[in-house]
């Protein structure tokens, strides 16, 4: 197996711009530093969930890797070529393999064209297919997502949210991409509707092997698609592994009380709560050392002076936590914050 | 009226005026609420969940919105008949309300003591200092962090998880008999849920006001509520303990919701299955129904689903009922 994108050491700040006053003070502006220091890799045809809960950095990952935004410091490799720093020219051929969809499908499609120019734009920028054979092709791809091939002459407006997000897909597979970013595909739809797109994602990808870097914050959709898993916190990668090891045995605090806290639908399940207290801290100034300490239920001194190293603790399973080798069975408990029975 | 419920809500209909024709938003809808009970209404989107919720305030724009038929009874007293200055005593007093959008809820130009002292004063005959007062204990109530300072921030300071403990706080002011919550964790990220629906259960538990619960995640549903109701394009499909809904659902309709979901967990139960879909998507209401109104995406429907709509029948336990013609086949292969 190769790796189809490897990322390392990524990282994105944005500064902010201060008062007046203060840039007439002289003061430095803050900066946020939405990514700061992310690395992982994606095997071809395999699925990679970002999870995350809003703030935490994923779409600014996914962003960074698409070259929506030029990223601050490290490197992305796409099919052994670096794009963090290409330039436009050079950047264009490779783009071809590198394809999103976006979150909102209501937004990402322009309402004055056709859907069948929009899915059709994509191709003929690259010069692939024009005339009669570009029709063809994108009947073709309407069919390929479930549609009717003589759809393609609507506009956005007469589709319901799931079909524009079929739509959204077929945009994407239309230059041949070996790699999509799925930034949120499924979360502006409902149940019914999502399981559709998450099953014609899952086809899709067998049919032309495709990888998804899928970002969303469900846990549950996450599970059922991605191969592997990395949890992200304030811009930081905190665990990566594969699926069932994260879901079944997670060594994080952070990521236990995430998957603790999703509510169940299972009446018969009585799992404990760790209910988190507090916010998410402002990454323009994030704490000392492990920047979830502050909400951790078993932080220690340490914690707060050393930061830890995402490191190994079994194959293909790492975490970034200074208590991770106590396994899963080590639950973080200390009074007042410690699980809660819930299961009524 | 000792025996009638605290909330009786029977045949109500709501309809839209827009340029397209009369969409008949809710069609026929009943259901009761106990005191301190937490009943939710399940639904995707456009079903008519939140109008539902609207009509028992009263707060249906009216056009184009009418609320054309029904009753709803609160303490035994009719609410539709009501002059607008006797419903206000009843708004944000006996019943009130929250929503999905905390931060958009709140009005971004006054500080939350102002928003607070003003709902409390609303309602109740406070002079400025004990109002004030007031703000503070509810904002205690509501367990926020530093709970003088939030006084005098404005919304765009806090959090969307604090905004919502404010819209709490300000909901609970007088101490409702309802508490209509409208989506009130959708907004928020799932640690935060977690905080909030804690803190709803908490405050029921203390001073066992009952929740009307409208939300699309059945999860949520089951960490909340003692009964469900499903709804489907306007019209009640199913009514039942929670337990009983999930366990045995009698609509197809139900069933499908619970197959589309993919659950935490059922991964590591062994290989991936495909999510059940159901096929199609929500249908307009401006088409009118003849039959069930599920039944052109429904896998077991039958000539007489799509002529005759079904009525809602008991299904064994005496709470459960369903409207669907072939309720005992429904989730025989579960």
């Amino acid at each position: 197996m190769t790796a189809i994108l490897t990322v390392e050491d990524l990282a994105k700040h944005f500064s902010i711009d201060g008062k007046v006053m203060d840039r007439v003070l002289g003061k430095k502006p803050d900066v946020v530093r939405a990514v700061d220091g992310v690395s992982f890799s994606i095997e071809k045809g395999e699925t990679l969930g970002l999870v995350g809960e809003s703030g935490c950095g994923k779409s600014t990952v996914g962003r960074s890797i698409l070259r929506l935004l030029d990223p601050t410091r490290g490197k992305v490799e796409l099919d052994g070529r670096d794009i963090s720093r290409a330039s436009r020219r050079a950047l264009r051929p490779l783009r071809r393999h590198l394809q999103v969809v976006f979150q909102d499908p209501f937004a990402s499609l322009n309402p004055r064209r056709t859907v069948g120019q929009s899915v059709a734009e994509p191709i003929t920028n690259y010069g692939l297919a024009k005339g009669a054979a570009l029709r063809a092709q994108v009947q073709d791809l309407f069919e390929r997502v479930g549609l009717r091939a003589d759809q393609i002459d609507r506009y956005p407006h007469e589709f319901s949210g799931g079909q524009r997000q079929r739509i959204g897909i077929a945009r994407a597979l239309g230059t041949g991409p070996k790699l999509l970013v799925l930034d949120e595909p499924v979360s502006a739809l409902d149940v019914s509707v999502q399981a559709q797109v998450i099953n014609l994602l899952v086809d899709l990808q067998q049919q032309f092997g495709l990888a998804y870097l899928f970002i969303a914050h469900d846990l549950a959709v996450v599970e059922h698609i991605s191969a592997r898993v990395a949890v992200m916190y304030l811009g930081k990668i905190v665990e990566i592994a594969d699926k069932k090891r994260l879901f079944d045995s997670p060594r994080h605090p952070y990521t236990k009380a995430l998957l603790s806290a999703v509510p169940s639908a299972d009446p018969d399940s009585a799992s404990k709560r760790i209910v988190l207290q507090g916010d998410i801290p402002s990454p323009t100034n994030p704490p000392s050392g492990c920047r979830f300490r502050s909400r951790c239920p078993i932080a220690q001194p340490i914690c707060a002076t050393e930061e830890p190293r995402l490191e190994s603790q079994a194959p293909g399973h790492k975490t970034a936590c200074h208590f991770a080798q106590l396994g899963p069975l080590a639950a973080p408990s200390r009074s007042g914050v410690g699980p809660d029975q819930i299961g009524r | 009226m000792s025996d009638e419920p605290l909330l009786f809500v029977d045949g109500l209909g709501v309809t839209f005026r827009t340029d397209h024709g009369i969409v008949p938003a809710l069609h026929d809808f009943s259901y009761t609420l106990d005191a301190g009970e937490t009943l939710a209404i399940v639904g995707e989107s456009g079903s008519g969940k939140s109008v539902g919720a609207l009509a028992l305030m009263r707060l249906i724009d009216d056009p184009p919105g009418r609320i054309s038929d029904g009753t709803i009874r609160f303490h035994g007293r009719e609410l539709l008949t009501l002059s607008e200055s006797e419903m206000q005593k009843i708004r944000g007093n006996e019943i009130a309300m929250i929503f999905q959008e905390p931060m958009t809820s709140l009005n971004p130009v006054f500080t939350i003591a102002e928003q607070i002292v003003e709902a409390a004063q609303l309602h109740q005959d406070l002079n400025r200092q004990e109002a004030q007062a007031h703000a503070l204990e509810m904002l205690q109530l509501v367990q926020i962090t530093e709970p003088e300072r939030r006084l005098n921030q404005y919304p765009h300071e806090l959090s969307g998880g604090m905004c919502q403990r404010v819209m709490i706080a300000m909901a609970m002011a007088c101490a409702p008999s309802i508490l209509i919550a409208d989506e009130p964790t959708t907004a928020l990220d799932v640690t935060i849920q977690a905080q909030i629906l804690d803190l709803m259960r908490d405050l029921k538990g203390r001073l066992g006001t009952a929740i009307l619960l409208i939300t699309h995640d059945l999860g949520v549903v089951v960490e909340m509520a003692d009964r469900v109701l499903v709804i489907y394009a306007g019209r009640k499909v199913e009514e039942a303990p929670v337990r009983e809904l999930l366990r045995s659902p009698r609509h197809p309709y139900t069933l499908g919701l619970l197959g589309a979901m993919p659950r935490l967990g059922d991964a590591g139960k062994g290989q991936r299955q495909r999510l059940k879909e159901i096929p199609g998507s929500v249908p307009s209401l401006l088409e009118p129904v003849s039959g069930c109104p599920f039944a052109p995406r429904c896998s077991m429907a039958m000539e007489r689903c799509h002529a005759e709509p079904p009525p809602l029948e008991p299904q064994g336990d005496a709470q459960h009922i369903a409207a669907c013609w072939r309720s005992d086949e429904v989730g025989v292969d579960r």
